[in-house]
């Protein structure tokens, strides 16, 4: 097929001297500091991940070897993909907690389309900038950038997913500023969505308010008034923060085994969304900090990827990646020490869940391939 | 320069990636602040004084809806008790605090007279010394626990090896609770064991340890008025369920016991939801039938624990929901007097056939000798021979079981000898007494799981001819050897598959090796040694106070002082109802009465005798009792027992001839006595004919031969064929008709009827297969008595939520009507009625009454070995019927001996006094209202 025969010939044309794994290792590091800190919680659950290292081992490699411009000539295709997997999943999906956002897949678990879409809408977007990208600041090209980038959110908006979907924004907010576009307009789109999002914090906290659904509010409430949601929904977060300054310098797993690890006995999804807490309880705070130095080794090499790309296609993809992962990652840890109020973003490369995993090993695998094509050095 | 420098470096964060860079960072700064205060800044405060919160749920018990008789009194409720429990185990933190907190609670306890849980298997014996009060496996336990260990394999050498007193002495140690020596020994055991139960909570401490249970308000008042010195002891409410005066009602309300894991599977199967293991149900009677109207709903309360399970914060967040009411129509105080004028008379006939020196072999009236009497203590339990071998046994205790050991190294050594000889004598030549020690062993072998009873039946002739006792027991077990049915595994050992005679011989040392330990094998031994008069009877009558069955009391001293023997000892004792019926577990030793309201169907006294205590079934030794009394006290009679009517049932077949048009009210059939149209011949009871008489005479005197001819007509064909299926046909369709084909609607469980299938001639006159319960008869009564009213009857009479709403009212339904001309009920009615006033052994028992009373009696034969059962069922008025009593006394001896017991129960019905003015209630037996007239009765007093 057309892909197969462009993926042999491409292999001669790559210059492997380029070929730079760097991130690869970094992410790998923090898998394994995944791995060990999910065995707190269960080992079976461990045990998975490491089955589902093992594979997405396997794409990373793929993804480093298919020509990125094999996606972006298919991004259209991409993106109605994406689109197509987000409404199967509302009309299909499991509904758990109230949310219908995964699909099962028997014994293997489950994917979360939106999760797996993000990489996808990364290479959408820029190839989409790419092809308008002299005429990116028409208010046409731009009109419909932003429809396009509001369908996905607004179907992940429904399912109800409230932090996928501002990752989303985050990302089309992102590859547009990178693709060019006018500080004239950065500063609009800036003086809308501020003072915006300021009037919804605001609005939110009102009580006859009407937009959002009650466990958003309570959320906000909660993030403002913690003492009084001690008992219910700050519960969480603060056993959070229990655990992570629990751990204090270097952790519990250095002081030896008398110390009960007990955070991640009390604290509900310690191995996904609250893995962090887990880390800083286990690694201290020297742990804490190597993982972030390590997520933001990554999100660099991707920056330098990007600016050293081959065209603006490329450099638009590191950057979205990269960016995706500051971004993501951020969030997560900033819900992990209550900086943030309480919502569900796994940590990349760390948490547990086969979807998170995959999304970002292809997605630094397609950087890879991004720096495998640079013009310089 | 400087302008170049700077203008690059602007130019250089002009570039949208370092912004993006910068923008990153600075956001992982804001996270690696937030780090450093946590983990560095308030690290510490973190591990060491902040508490994890953590969400449980608690659930909150219902009340149980309770049940009530007619008038609103109660028969089973849920009471409030108050448990002292300890809520908060981290209230103090120091050993010697704790310590005395515990000693202060143990004695804020005493001082009221209560006592606390003691959990620990330890205990000081007589000299002083410590020793474990428990078996092997569960000091083990006890020591993984006090060791903190998750196994006892984890127990080293020398902790498994740790005797009472140095397990008492690790305990007492600082190691461990650090209990002062300036308490005393004891006091330092009862201060560890409560130590213990609150050790054993550490991990789970939002659960409370229960101290003592169902304490009294004064106690609660006094820990409540000393809570500073009792810091995390508190009071907890919950429900106990009382039954007053349970053993007059206890087969109708049944108990509650804790729900198995087999219920509880089948409830979820059912979908019904909301148990957990832990839960109290109704197990038998209406608490099971109406549990899920009694049962309310729990409720919940959610508590923030921090993670030692101390409780932070709790709120409850949904009201238990109490269960509803059931409402009877039975009548409490009319049950109550009925169920005790039932053990009176039924004490009172045992007495009338208590004989001296009966003849086995020629026992037609099937009297009981005063010494099987006296030996039915140790088979029924009542003596109990397992505790002669106990350390605290008296003298005579031992002295017996000295006896029994002796004769049974005799015996087990003479039954050696006869099953090793080569040829081996048949059963029945032995004698007897080893005959029945055969027996014994056959049983042993059976239940042992030895001898594999499935595989043979009676159609083996082998096994037949050692039925018969033509062939020795030996000769049996080696065929059954040689057939297989041995499990050869169990006695000998190291060879798989050994050869018949030596699995003989192993067969026959394994016999001989543990016989002695089985507990029938016992009880034979005893009743030889008795009979042989090795021991004596009236020594058995001591162990009844060796045993703490009574108290010390005069008739003590009569037996050890000579005054007494045996004979009137047991004659005086079960006179004074102090040995009761149920006790002894004779032949007699039941009774059951049903009584309805003609009018509505509804039942207002369903008594059934014996009957068990269910407020007592916690207690295990009440319960092992309870199931190993012969008597079976958790038997509902009047539901569960069917029988033959006897002649009872001869309405049935009157109506049957009456609206079948065999016969007229005036038809007229002459007494021959002997019914000779059958093979083998029927008798009438009488010998002396009844003359010529009509139906309405035949039932007052219950002739048998004229039901007799009237079943045999109903036989034949239009030819003059005769075929007992016609008769049956005929009587059975009758009999449907009344009802007797189906259960009577009680709600509780019964057993289902069976119409007779044999002899239309016999089942005319009740017999032949005949078979019914107390209710079913009660309910044909009740047919008659309202002439043609087939009701569901029913027990209860509505449900009502628990502020007394009514949810269901249940009205007893007419499920048939029996239409028959009104001249045919008034003859048979106008029949029932000259039972009671016209016959001469009866009328002057009912003359006192002034009343039309109705009623027919029955002697109904089904073992010919044992006393004939007597029936009486009738109705109080015939012009104006508002009751319907049925009292059968199985075994009881035929229909003289419950005439009175029926007129008794009419008279409580109508408000009128009973028989010879007899009071219940004052300890004494009721003796057959003929009893002086007959000749043969003589008392032992």
């Amino acid at each position: 097929m057309f892909l197969i025969r462009s993926f042999t010939n491409n292999l001669k044309q790559y210059d492997f001297k380029k070929y730079n794994i760097r991130p690869f290792f970094a992410a790998l590091i923090l898998s394994i500091i995944g791995i060990v800190t999910i065995t707190e919680t269960s080992s079976s659950l461990a045990r998975k991940q490491v089955l589902g290292l093992v594979a997405c081992v396997f794409a990373f490699l793929f993804f480093t070897l298919l020509d990125y411009h094999v996606l972006t000539k298919i991004n259209w295709l991409l993106y109605g993909g994406v689109i197509v997997i987000l409404t199967a999943v509302l009309l299909f999906g499991n509904a758990y907690n109230n949310a219908r956002r995964w699909f099962t897949l028997g014994n293997f678990g489950t994917i979360q389309p939106s999760e797996i879409g993000k990489i996808f809408f990364i290479v959408f977007l820029a190839a989409f900038i790419y092809e308008r990208r002299e005429t990116i600041n028409k208010l046409k090209n731009i009109g419909i950038y932003i429809l396009l980038t509001v369908i996905p959110i607004v179907l992940i908006l429904r399912e109800p997913d409230l932090s996928t979907s501002m990752v989303y924004l985050f990302i089309g907010f992102v590859m547009l500023f990178s693709g060019g576009l006018s500080w004239k307009n950065v500063g609009i789109m800036l003086g809308i969505t501020v003072p915006l999002a300021i009037f919804l914090i605001w609005y939110i906290q009102q009580p006859n308010q009407i937009l959002f659904a009650p466990h958003q509010v309570e959320r906000i409430l909660t993030f403002f008034n913690p003492e009084e949601y001690m008992n219910s929904t700050y519960a969480q977060q603060y056993n959070a923060l229990l655990a992570i300054g629990s751990g204090m310098l270097s952790g519990k797993a250095s002081t030896g085994t008398s110390e009960l690890i007990k955070g991640s006995s009390y604290l509900s999804e310690s191995e996904n969304d609250f893995i962090f807490a887990i880390v800083g309880e286990k690694f201290g705070f020297i742990g804490c900090c190597i993982v972030i130095g390590l997520i933001l080794w990554i999100v660099f090499e991707c920056i330098i990827i990007a600016r050293d790309a081959q065209d603006l296609s490329g450099r638009l993809i590191a950057t979205g990646v990269g960016s995706m992962l500051a971004f993501q990652s951020f969030i997560n840890m900033g819900v992990a020490t209550s900086l943030l109020p309480n919502t569900g973003l796994p940590l990349p490369f760390v948490s547990y869940g086969l979807t998170s995993l995959l999304t970002y090993y292809i997605s630094i695998g397609i950087v890879v391939n991004v720096g495998l094509q640079r013009k310089r050095r | 320069m400087i302008k170049d420098i700077l203008s690059s470096m602007f130019n250089f964060i002009k570039r949208r990636n370092v912004i993006l860079s910068i923008l990153f960072v600075l956001l992982f700064s804001f996270v690696i602040i937030k780090l450093y205060d946590v983990q560095i800044v308030h690290g510490k405060d973190y591990q060491d004084t902040f508490t994890y919160r953590i969400e449980k749920v608690q659930e909150i018990p219902a009340k149980r809806g309770s049940i009530y008789d007619c008038n609103g009194q109660l028969l089973a409720y849920d009471r409030l008790s108050n448990n002292v429990i300890i809520s908060d185990i981290q209230a103090l933190s120091t050993n010697e605090e704790r310590n005395e907190m515990v000693y202060s609670l143990m004695n804020t306890l005493t001082a009221h007279g209560f006592g606390w849980n003691y959990t620990i298997p330890l205990g000081i014996d007589n000299k002083g010394e410590l020793y474990f009060t428990r078996n092997a496996a569960t000091v083990i336990n006890f020591k993984k626990d006090i060791f903190s260990l998750n196994y006892s394999d984890d127990l080293t050498e020398r902790q498994a090896a740790m005797d009472a007193q140095e397990v008492f002495s690790y305990i007492i140690s600082g190691d461990l609770f650090d209990i002062s020596d300036k308490y005393t020994m004891e006091e330092q055991l009862n201060i560890a064991s409560i130590r213990y139960d609150m050790f054993m909570k550490r991990y789970m401490q939002y659960m409370s340890v229960t101290v003592s249970e169902d304490v009294d308000d004064s106690t609660v008042a006094a820990i409540k008025e000393n809570s500073a010195d009792l810091p995390g002891v508190s009071i907890e409410q919950n429900y106990i369920r009382e039954y007053p005066d349970s053993e007059y009602f206890s087969h109708l309300t049944g108990y509650v016991g804790l729900i198995t894991q087999a219920e509880l599977d089948s409830f979820n199967n059912e979908g019904i939801t909301g148990y957990t293991s832990g839960d109290k149900i109704g197990k038998m009677g209406l608490e099971q039938i109406y549990e899920q109207d009694l049962a309310g709903k729990k409720g919940t309360r959610r508590l923030f624990v921090n993670n030692l399970g101390a409780v932070m914060e709790s709120y409850v967040e949904e009201e238990a929901e109490a269960g509803n009411d059931i409402y009877l129509n039975i009548d409490k105080e009319l049950t109550k007097k009925i169920y005790d004028l039932l053990e009176a008379k039924i004490a009172g006939i045992i007495l009338y056939n208590l004989r001296e020196g009966v003849d086995p072999e020629y026992n037609q009236n099937h009297y009981y000798d005063v010494r099987d009497v006296v030996f039915a203590l140790i088979e029924n339990h009542v003596v109990d021979i397992n505790d002669f071998s106990d350390p605290e046994a008296t003298d005579l205790e031992k002295a017996f079981l000295a006896a029994k050991d002796k004769e049974a190294e005799k015996v087990v050594s003479r039954i050696y000898d006869e099953l090793i000889k080569p040829e081996r004598s048949p059963d029945k030549d032995l004698g007897e007494e080893y005959e029945e020690y055969m027996n014994i062993i056959y049983t042993f072998l059976v239940s042992n799981g030895v001898l594999d009873s499935s595989d043979y039946g009676i159609d083996d002739n082998t096994y037949n001819s050692w039925l018969n006792g033509e062939i020795s027991l030996g000769d049996f077990l080696f065929y059954a050897i040689s057939k297989g049915w041995i499990g050869s595994d169990k006695i000998v050992k190291d060879q798989p598959y050994p050869e018949t005679s030596d699995a003989y011989n192993g067969l026959i040392e394994y016999i001989r090796d543990n016989i002695k330990d089985d507990y029938d094998f016992s009880v034979l031994t005893y009743k030889y040694l008795l009979k042989n008069q090795v021991l004596s009877y009236t020594d058995v009558c001591k162990l009844l106070y060796d045993q703490g069955v009574f108290e010390k009391d005069n008739d003590y001293n009569d037996l050890a002082n000579g005054d007494k023997n045996y004979n009137s000892f047991m004659y005086q004792k079960i006179n004074k109802l102090e040995i009761t019926p149920d006790m002894l577990a004779l032949d007699t030793c039941s009774a059951s009465c049903t009584v309805t309201d003609v009018k509505t169907g509804k039942v207002t006294a369903l008594v059934s005798y014996p009957s068990y205590n269910a407020a007592k079934l916690q207690d295990a030794d009440y319960f092992y009792y309870l199931s190993v009394n012969k008597s079976s006290p958790m038997v509902n009679r009047a539901t569960q027992q069917t029988l033959a009517p006897g002649s009872t049932y001869k309405m049935v077949t009157s109506a049957a001839g009456l609206d079948g048009g065999f016969i007229t009210k005036d038809s007229q059939i002459t007494d021959r006595v002997i019914f000779d149209k059958v093979s083998p011949p029927a008798s009438c009871w009488s010998e002396v004919s009844h003359g010529s008489i009509n139906v309405i005479r035949a039932i007052a005197v219950s002739c048998n031969y004229f039901f007799y001819q009237l079943g045999f007509n109903m036989s034949l064909d239009s030819n003059g064929n005769f075929s007992n299926e016609r008769g049956l046909g005929i009587l059975r369709e009758y009999a449907s008709k009344f009802g007797l084909d189906e259960t009577s609607g009680v709600e509780l469980y019964e057993a289902t009827p069976h119409i007779s299938d044999e002899s239309s001639v016999r089942s005319a006159i009740g017999q032949g297969t005949n078979s019914f319960t107390c209710t079913q008869i009660n309910r044909y009564t009740t047919a008659i008595a309202s002439k043609g009213n087939v009701y569901s009857m029913s027990i209860v009479d509505k449900i009502t939520d628990p502020n007394g709403e009514i949810i269901e009212d249940i009205e007893p339904e007419i499920i048939k009507k029996v239409e028959m001309e009104d001249d045919t009920w008034n003859t048979i009615i106008e029949g029932m009625r000259q039972v009671c006033s016209t016959t001469s052994g009866y009328k002057n028992v009912f003359k006192s009454l002034k009343t039309d009373i109705c009623g027919k009696t029955g002697t109904a034969e089904e073992n010919e070995n044992k006393p004939e059962h007597a029936l009486m069922t009738g109705f109080d008025s015939a012009a104006d019927p508002k009751f319907a009593a049925t009292v059968v006394f199985p075994n009881g001896y035929g229909s003289n001996n419950v005439i009175d017991a029926f007129r008794d129960v009419i008279a409580m019905c109508v408000n009128l006094p009973l028989y010879n003015s007899v009071e219940l209630n004052q300890g004494i037996a009721i003796l057959p209202f003929d009893a002086n007239d007959r000749d043969e009765y003589r008392s032992f007093e």
